[in-house]
C-alpha cells in the first residue's frame, strides 16, 4: 500500500485564499470537531484544563507578518495536509497504514494497521502529521472523505466541514485534475503557490496569494474625479481657512440656485 | 517503484454521526448564529452552521464550533451555593432551589417593601433584557442596566441622537452594493460571521477595504489599506474627511436638505435663553429660509430651496442661520486641515486627501441608480433609489474612547454628507430601526417615580432629550447608583454597569443593600482597576460591621472569578440547555430586508441541578408579587420563560416573539398569543423573518411604504419622518443648563464640563486621560482587542480554544521597541497612573508607534474556569484592566469623575496610556499582578 | 529532533549486537581465528541479546507495539520495513549458527544427522554477517533518505552507521576475545584503531556538513512565497507546544551541542583508539584496557547518536 498510484482519477485537494483568511480558526476547530464525532477515534487531547494543554488538530493556522521589501503586511496562513502527488510520508510507511488513494489522491492512515512509529509524520514537510499518544497512531487530514462521498449528508453538505465552515470563504474545494473545476480555474487565474516546491512531493493543495492591495490605486483615477462634469466636483484647494468657507458658500450659492430655483 | 492496481482498506465513507439533529441559536459569542445540533445517546456529539439561517447561512467561527467543549465545561455550576466562608474565599454549601429562592425573595421583599432603590440589578450580555429591564420596572428600581454602559453606548447613543440607528444591530454596510467600505476600530464586532462573510464577499468583488486601526491583525490583514491611527484620534481624521469633501465641494445638498436638519434655522442670539435653539413657528415647526420665495417656511415641509447658509433674520428681529453653516464652518476651520490633524492622528495629510477623494470619486461617480419606484413621506415618488456606494462599520476602538460619542457623531456626519444613509450601497437601517430621533423613552427613576412596594412608572433606561429629563434630585446630585442621567453622564442610555461596585461600596451616592449581577464577570475582566474592585467587593462598612454591599447575589453558569465574591448563586444552564428569545423588543438579529427574531430552545435536558435564569426570574417576580408576574389570586402567571415568551404582552398584542402571532398564526409583530407559536419556531430553524416590502427597502426613514409598515408593526409611534440631526438641540439644552439659562442647572462644580462637551454639533477633543497625564512618563496608549476565536472570559475553560490562545504578551511596534532595546519574550513592566503589570513583549511591524496592544481577556485567576492553578493563562496571561483607572486622574477641582464619556458615560477602556520598561532581572517567569488564588470549597447538601 | 531515547539504545544497541554478528559471521566464513565453539555460541548470544534489547527498546517506540509485525509487509518501499524484515531474517542464520556450534559443542545432541552441518558453517556465516550489515543500512537509509531533515539526508549517514555498528561491534569482539583468554594480534588491533578513527574523520566530516546544511528552502517557500524579504511570526497556531514542536522542533543550544562534540569525539573515538594502543604496547593490561574501550565507546555512541537527533532540523519547523 506504500506504493503510491501510479496517478490519479481525481486530484482532490483545498485550494486557501490567502487574501481573504482572516485568521478566525473557524476551520481549525470545525475540523476539530467534525473528526472527533467518532467515539472510538477521537482526535485526542492532553492535559485540557491543566498547565500544558495539548491535543491533536488536523488543521492549524499561523499568523505572520512578511515583507516583500516594499511594504510589510499581515497574513493568516492555515496548513493542513496538502494530499501530495508524490509524498513520502506514504513511502516511508512500514506498514501500509499511509496511502493514497488511487480514486481521487487523498492521502490517509488506516488507523486499525498504524503501528504508531511516527516516520511518517518526519517524512512530511508541512507538519501535516500530528500523533495521538492516546491511541498511539498517527492522523491526518483526511479530506473529510468521511464527508464528501456521505449519502446520508446533502449533496450540498457533501463538502469538508472546514470548508463548510469558514465564514470568509477562503477555503475551496474541488479537483484539481479537472482543468474546468472552480479551484483549477482560480489556481490558474491567480497565482496559486505550492508550497515548498523545491522538496518535490507536488502538493495538490494550493494557496491564492494575497491579492494586490488598492491602497494606492484609485491615485490616478482622482484626476479623472476633478474633471468630472457632473456638478459635484472641482477640488479648488486642499486647504482650507476663511478663504475656503467664503468660497464654499459661494459655490453652495450657486449650486442650490441655480440648479433649483 | 510504483504500481497501479493497490489493494486499499475499505472505509465507511457514509457514516452516521447522530440519532437526532436539532436547531438552536449559538450563543459562543452575541452574534447569535443558526446551529444545527447533532445528538446521539443524548449527548451532544457535533454543531455546525446552519445553512438556512439569515445570520449565519451556514458558517461558523472558531468559538461556534467548539461549543462542545464549552456545553462539557469542568467549571460549570452544579448547584444553588450559599456562602459560607468570607467573601472570595469560595466556600459555599449547596442548597437547594427551594431554599435558594427563599433566601432570594426574603432580600428582595424587604427591599421592594421598604426602598425599591437598594436593589442594584445589572446584567451583562445575556440578550434578555426586554425581560430584565421590565422585571426591575415592575420591582420598582431604576437601579437597573445591562453591559452597554461599559461596552458600547457611545456607538448607540451618537446613532441614535444623530439619525435613529446605530452600527451593528441597528444596521449594516449594503454588502452587495456598497464599493468602498471604511472599518473603523474593530476586531471582531458582535457581527461576527456576517461581517466575515460580508468581506470575503467585498474582497471577491474587488471593492476597496479601508481599515483604520492602531493594530494590523484580522481584518487589517486583509484589507486594502491599513490607517495605522493614533488611538483616540478618529474623531479628528474623519472630521479632517469632512473637511477636504467641503473643500472639494463634493456634498449630496439634496440629501441634506431631504433628509436632516441642515437647513433648519438656529437662533444666534448670544445671552438669550434659546441662544443655539431651533428656531420654531407658532406650532413649534422647525423654520427655514426658502431662497425662492425669501421667506421664513416649516422647515419640514422640505423643498430644494431652503438654505443651507446665509444670516436669516427671524420675525422677533433676531438672527439665525441653517445649521448646516455652523457645521461647514466648524469643519472647514484650520483645526481639520488635512496638514493641521497629520502629526496629531498619525496620518499623512497626502493621505487624507487621497482617501476624501475617494470617497467623493466612489460616491458621486459609482452613484447607484436602482430602478425601484418609491414614495417619500411628503407624498413625492421617486422613480428611481440613488445610492452612494460608500459604507461604514464602527465599533469599540471609537467607542471605548472619553470623545467616542462625538467621534462617532462626526463618522455619522461623514456618511451624511456622502449621503451614504440607508441608500443603495451606503449603509442601511436594520428594522425595527430607524426610529426618532432620538427614540421617544425617557428614563424613570426621578424621586417620585420610586416608590415602596410600587412598580416603576416607565422603564428604567431611555433617552434624554433635556436637562429636566435627568434622574437628579434637587440638589443635582445623581439619583440611580450608577449615577447614569445625571450630570456626569446625561446621556447614558445603558447606565455605567461599571461604576457599580465602586459607587456601591463607597456610598456614592447612596448605598445599596443587594447588588443583584447576571452574566457578567464584574470580579475580573469586565471591571477597572481590578485590585480596587475586588476591595471594594470585600469591603467593610465601618458603621455596620458589615459589608459594604451587603448582599450580592449572581447568576452565572461556571465558575468565574466573580462566583466566589457572591453571596448567593443562582447557577444558570449553557446554553443548549434552556429556552431563550431573541427579540425585537431588545436585541433582534434582523437584517435590512427583513425583521428577524430567533428563539434558542432546550436540546439536552440539564444533567444538574441548574435552572435557566429567566425563568428562576420569572418565578422571583411571582414571589416577589411582582405585577404582570402574577394572577389576580396572586398565583405565578407563567410557569417558565417558554410560557412568558408565548404569553406575555407588553402592549396589546404585543410580545417578546413576533412571528405566529394570533388564532390562525398568521400575524406578524401585532396579535394575539398562539399557544404553539414556538412549536412554530421550533419547526423554521427557531427564527422568524417578515420581509420588509420591497418599495419600503431604503430610505426607510424617510420612505413612506417603510414608515407605514414600521408603525402597523409597532416599530414606530408615527408615521413621521426621522430627520437626521446634524445639529443637536438637546445637546445644546444642556450648554444653555450650563449657562443657567434653563433648568434645572448643573451644580457649579459640573457646570464648567457640561459646557465643554454639550456642543451640539460633534466635535474632536483628546481622550481624558491623554490630556490629564503627563505625555512624557506615560508614552504608549494601550489598547485591547478581541481575538477571533475566544469570548472574553467564556473562551478559557474550553479545551480546544484554550490550546490556540492561553497566554497573552504586549504588542508594540518593532521600531519602537528596539529603540527601547527590547526584544521578544522579554518582560517589561507596564505602568499606568494607577498600578503596574508585569509582562511579557512581542515585536510587530503593523502596530502604530505609540501604541502598545494585547489580546483581551485571555489573562485568568488562579484556581477560577475550573482550571489547574499553574495554567499558562495564569502564569502568562495578564489583563489591562489592572492598569485601568475607575476614575480620572484628578485635575481642577478635587472631583474624580469616572473614567467614561462626559456625555454617555461609556468607560473609556481604550483611553489607557502607559509607561513601558524593560525588567533585567533573569528570575522573571511569572506575569504580575499574581492574585492569590481563588479556591471552590464547596460542601455538598447531603453532607451539610 | 527530539531525541528519542528508545530509538539511540535501539542503534547503538542494535548496532553494535549486528556489527558482532557480522564479524562472528566473517570469522566463520573465512575461519580467521578457529576457536571453540563454546566461546563462539557465547559470542553469538551476546551478539543476539545486543540485536533483541535494541529491537525490543526500539518497538517502546512504537504507539501500537503489538502491532509491530504489520512492519514487515512494504518492503518494498519503506527502509522502515526493510529494516525489520532483514532484522527478521537475520535470527535464521544466527540461529542456525548457534545450533551448529551447539552440536559441535555437544555432539549427542547432533539433530541434523543426515549431512555434516559444520560444513555449511561458512554460508551461515555469510548469511549472519550480510544480513546483519544489511539492516544496519537499511536502519542508516531510513534516516539518510528524509529529504525533511537536512542534516540527515546525507551521503555519509549510512556510512557512518555502518561503520559505528562494525566499529562497536569489532571492540567487543576484541574484549570478548581477551576475555577468554585470547590474546589480540596485533595487526587486529591497529585494524580496530584504524576503524575508530576513520569513523571519526567520517563524523568530523558529517558535523561540519551539518553545520552548514540548509533546508534550501525558507520561511517564504514554506508558506508559499517565492521571495519575501522577511517573514515573521506573529501569532502562533498554538500557544503551548505540541507533537510537531516536542518531535520536530527540539533544539540543543549551539555551545551545548559543541561541549557534547567534544565529549563524543573523545569517549567514542579517541579514547578507545588509545585503549587500544595501550594494549599494543602494555599487553598485560590487554582486559583492562579493552573493557575501558568498550565502556568509553558505548558512553561516546548514546551521545553520539543524541547529537544525530538533537542536532537534526526538521523543515516543518519553518511555520514556527
Ligand atoms: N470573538 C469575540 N467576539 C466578540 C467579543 C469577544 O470577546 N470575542 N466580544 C463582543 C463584545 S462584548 C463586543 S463589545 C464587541 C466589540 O467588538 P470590537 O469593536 O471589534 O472590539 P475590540 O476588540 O475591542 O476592537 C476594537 C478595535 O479597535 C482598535 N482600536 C482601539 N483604539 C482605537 C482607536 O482609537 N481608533 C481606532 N480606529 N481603532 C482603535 C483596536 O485595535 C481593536 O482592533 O465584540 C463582540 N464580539
Ligand atoms: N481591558 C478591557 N476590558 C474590557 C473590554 C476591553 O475591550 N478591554 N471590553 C469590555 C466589554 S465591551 C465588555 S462587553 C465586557 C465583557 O465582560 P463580561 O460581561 O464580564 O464578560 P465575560 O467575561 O464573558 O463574563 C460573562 C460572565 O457570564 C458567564 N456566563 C457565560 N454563559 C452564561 C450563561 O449561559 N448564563 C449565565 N448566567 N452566565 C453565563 C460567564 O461565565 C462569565 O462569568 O468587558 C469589558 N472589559
Ligand atoms: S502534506 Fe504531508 S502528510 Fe500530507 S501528503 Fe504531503 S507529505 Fe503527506
Ligand atoms: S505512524 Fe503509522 S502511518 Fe505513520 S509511518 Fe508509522 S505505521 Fe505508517
Ligand atoms: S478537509 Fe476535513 S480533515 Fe482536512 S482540514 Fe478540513 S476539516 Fe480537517
Ligand atoms: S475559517 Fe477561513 S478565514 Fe477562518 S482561519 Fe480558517 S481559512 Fe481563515
Ligand atoms: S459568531 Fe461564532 S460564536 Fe458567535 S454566534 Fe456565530 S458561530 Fe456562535
Ligand atoms: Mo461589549
Amino acid at each position: 500500500m506504500t506504493n503510491l498510484p501510479s496517478h490519479t482519477e481525481k486530484k482532490l485537494g483545498l485550494l486557501i485564499d490567502l487574501d481573504i483568511c482572516v485568521g478566525c480558526h473557524g476551520c481549525v476547530t470545525s475540523c476539530k470537531e467534525w473528526n472527533s464525532t467518532d467515539d472510538m477515534l477521537p482526535l485526542s487531547d492532553f492535559d485540557s484544563y491543566g498547565d500544558n494543554p495539548d491535543g491533536v488538530f488536523l488543521n492549524r493556522v499561523h499568523g505572520y507578518e512578511i515583507d516583500d521589501g516594499i511594504s510589510s503586511q499581515t497574513v493568516h496562513f492555515p496548513r493542513s495536509c496538502l494530499h501530495c502527488e508524490t509524498p513520502e510520508c506514504v513511502t516511508v510507511c512500514p506498514t501500509g497504514a499511509s496511502y493514497k488513494r488511487q480514486e481521487d489522491g487523498i492521502v490517509l492512515v488506516n488507523p486499525d494497521s498504524c503501528i504508531g512509529c511516527k516516520l511518517c509524520s518526519w517524512a512530511c514537510p508541512y507538519g501535516a502529521r500530528e500523533y495521538d499518544h492516546k491511541q498511539g497512531i498517527m492522523k491526518k487530514c483526511t479530506l473529510c472523505v468521511d464527508r464528501i462521498y456521505n449519502e446520508e449528508l446533502a449533496q450540498e453538505e457533501r463538502k469538508p466541514a472546514c470548508v463548510l465552515a469558514c465564514p470568509t470563504s477562503a477555503r475551496l474545494f474541488g479537483d484539481f485534475a479537472d482543468p474546468e473545476s472552480e479551484v483549477s480555474i482560480l489556481s490558474e487565474k491567480r497565482g496559486g503557490m505550492t508550497l515548498m516546491e523545491s522538496l518535490d512531493y507536488k502538493p495538490v493543495n494550493r494557496y491564492l496569494p494575497p491579492r494586490e492591495k488598492q491602497s494606492e490605486k484609485t491615485e490616478n483615477a482622482i484626476n479623472t474625479f476633478f474633471a468630472s462634469e457632473n456638478g459635484y466636483v472641482g477640488r479648488n484647494q486642499t486647504q482650507a481657512n476663511n478663504a475656503g468657507l467664503d468660497s464654499f458658500f459661494t459655490w453652495l450659492d450657486d449650486k442650490l440656485s441655480s440648479k433649483n430655483i | 517503484m510504483r504500481k497501479s492496481g493497490l489493494k486499499q482498506p475499505e472505509i465507511e465513507l457514509s457514516k452516521s454521526i447522530a440519532d437526532e439533529v436539532k436547531t438552536t441559536t449559538c450563543y459562543m459569542c452575541a452574534c447569535r448564529c443558526g446551529i444545527k445540533v447533532h445528538l446521539k445517546d443524548g449527548q451532544v456529539k457535533y454543531i455546525e452552521g446552519n445553512r438556512d439561517h439569515p445570520v449565519n447561512k451556514g458558517v461558523l467561527c472558531g468559538k461556534g464550533a467548539a461549543g462542545i467543549m464549552q456545553h462539557y465545561s469542568p467549571a460549570r455550576l452544579t448547584a444553588p451555593l450559599k456562602r459560607i466562608g468570607p467573601r472570595g474565599s469560595g466556600e459555599f454549601e449547596e442548597i437547594s432551589w427551594d431554599e435558594a429562592l427563599v433566601l432570594a425573595t426574603s432580600w428582595l421583599s424587604e427591599i421592594r417593601n421598604t426602598d425599591p432603590r437598594k436593589l442594584a440589578f445589572f446584567t451583562g450580555r445575556d440578550q434578555s433584557q426586554a425581560l430584565t429591564g421590565w422585571w426591575a420596572s415592575q420591582f420598582g428600581t431604576p437601579n437597573f442596566a445591562a453591559h452597554g454602559g461599559f461596552c458600547s453606548v457611545n456607538m448607540a447613543a451618537a446613532g441614535l441622537h444623530t439619525f435613529g440607528g446605530s452600527f451593528w444591530e441597528f444596521g449594516e454596510p449594503d454588502w452587495d452594493l456598497t464599493e468602498y467600505f471604511m472599518l473603523w476600530g474593530v476586531a471582531e464586532d458582535h457581527s461576527s460571521n456576517p461581517m466575515k462573510r460580508a468581506i470575503g464577499k467585498l474582497k471577491n468583488r474587488g471593492v476597496k477595504i479601508i481599515v483604520v486601526n492602531p493594530v494590523r491583525t484580522g481584518y487589517g490583514a486583509v484589507a486594502d489599506e491599513w490607517i495605522g491611527i493614533k488611538p483616540g484620534t478618529d474623531g479628528l481624521f474623519a472630521g479632517a474627511l469632512i473637511h477636504q469633501l467641503l473643500v472639494n465641494h463634493a456634498i449630496d445638498t439634496d440629501y441634506l436638505r431631504r433628509y436632516t436638519n441642515a437647513s433648519w434655522l438656529i437662533i444666534n442670539a448670544p445671552g438669550d435663553d434659546d441662544h443655539g435653539l431651533v428656531a420654531r413657528d407658532a406650532q413649534g415647526n422647525p423654520l427655514a429660509f426658502d431662497l425662492a420665495s425669501n421667506s421664513l417656511v416649516n422647515a419640514n415641509l422640505k423643498s430644494k430651496n431652503h438654505a443651507l447658509h446665509g444670516e436669516v433674520e427671524l420675525a422677533d428681529g433676531r438672527e439665525a442661520c441653517p445649521s448646516f453653516a455652523l457645521i461647514a464652518e466648524r469643519f472647514l476651520a484650520d483645526e481639520y486641515t488635512p496638514q493641521s490633524v497629520s502629526e496629531k492622528t498619525g496620518i499623512e495629510s497626502k493621505t487624507i486627501i487621497r482617501i476624501a477623494d475617494e470617497l467623493a470619486k466612489t460616491a458621486f461617480e459609482k452613484e447607484i441608480r436602482l430602478k425601484q419606484k418609491w414614495t417619500d413621506w411628503t407624498g413625492e415618488t421617486h422613480e428611481e433609489m440613488v445610492g452612494r456606494p460608500v459604507s461604514m462599520h464602527a465599533m469599540r476602538g471609537i467607542s471605548a474612547h472619553s470623545n467616542g460619542f462625538n467621534s462617532c457623531r462626526i463618522i455619522h456626519y461623514l456618511q451624511i454628507v456622502l449621503g451614504a444613509i440607508d441608500c443603495p450601497g451606503g449603509f442601511r437601517y436594520k428594522p425595527p430601526f430607524p426610529k426618532a430621533v432620538p427614540p421617544a423613552l425617557r428614563p424613570a427613576g426621578k424621586i417620585d417615580d420610586v416608590k415602596a412596594g410600587k412598580p416603576l412608572p416607565g422603564a428604567p433606561l431611555g433617552f434624554v432629550t433635556s436637562p429636566s429629563d435627568l434622574l437628579v434630585d434637587d440638589e443635582g446630585d445623581a439619583l440611580r447608583i450608577d449615577k447614569a442621567y445625571s450630570w456626569e453622564a446625561p446621556f447614558s442610555a445603558h447606565g455605567l454597569m461599571h461604576m457599580v461596585i465602586h459607587n456601591a461600596a463607597n456610598h456614592t451616592p447612596y448605598d445599596v443593600d443587594l447588588l443583584f449581577l447576571y452574566m457578567a464577570n464584574m470580579g475580573w475582566n469586565s471591571s477597572m482597576d481590578i485590585p480596587q474592585t475586588l476591595q471594594n467587593l470585600t469591603k467593610i462598612n465601618q458603621k455596620t460591621g458589615e459589608y459594604a454591599i451587603p448582599r450580592i447575589i449572581y447568576s452565572d453558569a461556571y465558575y468565574s472569578e466573580t462566583v466566589p465574591y457572591a453571596d448567593l448563586i443562582l447557577p444558570d444552564t449553557t446554553y443548549l440547555e434552556r429556552w431563550d428569545a431573541i427579540s425585537l423588543l431588545d436585541r433582534p438579529i434582523s437584517e435590512p430586508d427583513a425583521a428577524i427574531d430567533a428563539i434558542r430552545q432546550p436540546i439536552v435536558e440539564p444533567d444538574r441541578d441548574v435552572r435557566a435564569f429567566q425563568t428562576v426570574l420569572i418565578e422571583l417576580g411571582a414571589r416577589l408579587g411582582l405585577p404582570g408576574m402574577v394572577n389576580e389570586d396572586a398565583s405565578p402567571k407563567y410557569i417558565d420563560y417558554a410560557d412568558y415568551l408565548v404569553n406575555h404582552e407588553r402592549g396589546a398584542g404585543i410580545g417578546p416573539l413576533s412571528g405566529w402571532r394570533g388564532e390562525n398564526a398568521d400575524q406578524f409583530a401585532v396579535g394575539d398569543p398562539n399557544p404553539d407559536q414556538l412549536k412554530k419556531y421550533q419547526e423554521n430553524n427557531c427564527f422568524f423573518a417578515s420581509p420588509v416590502p420591497e418599495e419600503a427597502r431604503y430610505f426607510k426613514h424617510a420612505n413612506k411604504a417603510y414608515l407605514e409598515w414600521a408603525k402597523k408593526h409597532g416599530f414606530i409611534g408615527s408615521e413621521n419622518p426621522i430627520i437626521f440631526e446634524l445639529y443637536s438641540e438637546s445637546l445644546q439644552k444642556f450648554r444653555l443648563a450650563a449657562d443657567e439659562k434653563i433648568t434645572p442647572h448643573p451644580p457649579a462644580k459640573h457646570k464648567q464640563r457640561v459646557a465643554t462637551y454639550f456642543d451640539p454639533i460633534a466635535f474632536w477633543y483628546p481622550p481624558f486621560e491623554d490630556s490629564k497625564t503627563d505625555k512624557n512618563t506615560y508614552a504608549f496608549h494601550a489598547i485591547s482587542q478581541r481575538p477571533m476565536h475566544m469570548y472574553h472570559s467564556w473562551g478559557s475553560q474550553n479545551a480546544w480554544l484554550r490550546q490556540i490562545t492561553n497566554a497573552n504578551k504586549l504588542y508594540m511596534n518593532a521600531e519602537r521597541g528596539a529603540e527601547l532595546e527590547l526584544v521578544d519574550d522579554d518582560w517589561i513592566e507596564v505602568t499606568s497612573h494607577i498600578g503596574s503589570v508585569t509582562c511579557q513583549v512581542k515585536l510587530m511591524d503593523g502596530c502604530q508607534r505609540d501604541t502598545v496592544w494585547t489580546w483581551n481577556a485571555i489573562g485568568k485567576r488562579a484556581g477560577a474556569w475550573g482550571l489547574d492553578p499553574a495554567s499558562p493563562e495564569m502564569r502568562k496571561g495578564f489583563l489591562l484592566n489592572h492598569l485601568i483607572s475607575a476614575l480620572l486622574p484628578e485635575k481642577e477641582g478635587g472631583y474624580h469623575y469616572s473614567n467614561s464619556d462626559p456625555i454617555t458615560g461609556q468607560a473609556a477602556w481604550y483611553d489607557l496610556k502607559v509607561h513601558i520598561q524593560k525588567i533585567n532581572s533573569p528570575n522573571q517567569q511569572r506575569s504580575e499582578p499574581y492574585f492569590t488564588p481563588i479556591t471552590a470549597k464547596i460542601t455538598p447538601r447531603n453532607t451539610s | 529532533m527530539n531525541p528519542a531515547y528508545s530509538v539511540i539504545l535501539f542503534t547503538v544497541l542494535s548496532g553494535a549486537g549486528y556489527g558482532l554478528l557480522a564479524i562472528l559471521g566473517f570469522s566463520a566464513v573465512v575461519g580467521l581465528v578457529m576457536i571453540s565453539p563454546a566461546i563462539n555460541l557465547t559470542m553469538l548470544v551476546v551478539a543476539l541479546v545486543l540485536i533483541t534489547a535494541g529491537l525490543v527498546s526500539s518497538t517502546s517506540h512504537l504507539g501500537r507495539p503489538e502491532r509491530a509485525w504489520r512492519a514487515l509487509s512494504q518492503w518494498r518501499t519503506s527502509w522502515l520495513s526493510r529494516e525489520g524484515v532483514f532484522a527478521v531474517i537475520t535470527y535464521v542464520p544466527a540461529v542456525l549458527l548457534g545450533i551448529v556450534w551447539i552440536t559441535e559443542i555437544s555432539p549427542n545432541l547432533r539433530l541434523f544427522t543426515l549431512f555434516n552441518v559444520s560444513s555449511y558453517l561458512w554460508v551461515l556465516g555469510g548469511a549472519g554477517s550480510i544480513l546483519s550489515i544489511a539492516t544496519v543500512i537499511c536502519t542508516g537509509q531510513i534516516y539518510a533518505t528524509l529529504r525533511t531533515i537536512p542534516a540527515w539526508y546525507y551521503l555519509l549517514t549510512t556510512p557512518i552507521y555502518l561503520l559505528l555498528s562494525v566499529v562497536s561491534g569489532f571492540v567487543i569482539w576484541m574484549f570478548l576475545m581477551s576475555l577468554f583468554g585470547y590474546k589480540t594480534e596485533p595487526t587486529v588491533i591497529l585494524m580496530g584503531v584504524f576503524l575508530l578513527e576513520l569513523a571519526l574523520i567520517l563524523k568530523w566530516v558529517y558535523w561540519r556538513y551539518v553545520d552548514r546544511s540548509d533546508f534550501g528552502v525558507t520561511k517564504a517557500d514554506a508558506i508559499g512565497f517565492a521571495s519575501l524579504t522577511k517573514v515573521q511570526n506573529l501569532e502562533p497556531a498554538h500557544q503551548t507546544k505540541n507533537y510537531l514542536m516536542r518531535e520536530m522542533g527540539y533544539q540543543v543550544a549551539r555551545s551545548h551541542s559543541v561541549r557534547l562534540r567534544r565529549f563524543a569525539s573523545w569517549t567514542c573515538f579517541i579514547i578507545p583508539g588509545l585503549c587500544l594502543l595501550l594494549m599494543l604496547l602494555a599487553p598485560s593490561y590487554q582486559l583492562i584496557g579493552n573493557m575501558t574501550a568498550v565502556v568509553s565507546l558505548f558512553v561516546g555512541l548514546l551521545t553520539e547518536r543524541w547529537l544525530f537527533f538533537a542536532e537534526a532540523k526538521h523543515v516543518v519547523t519553518r511555520y514556527y
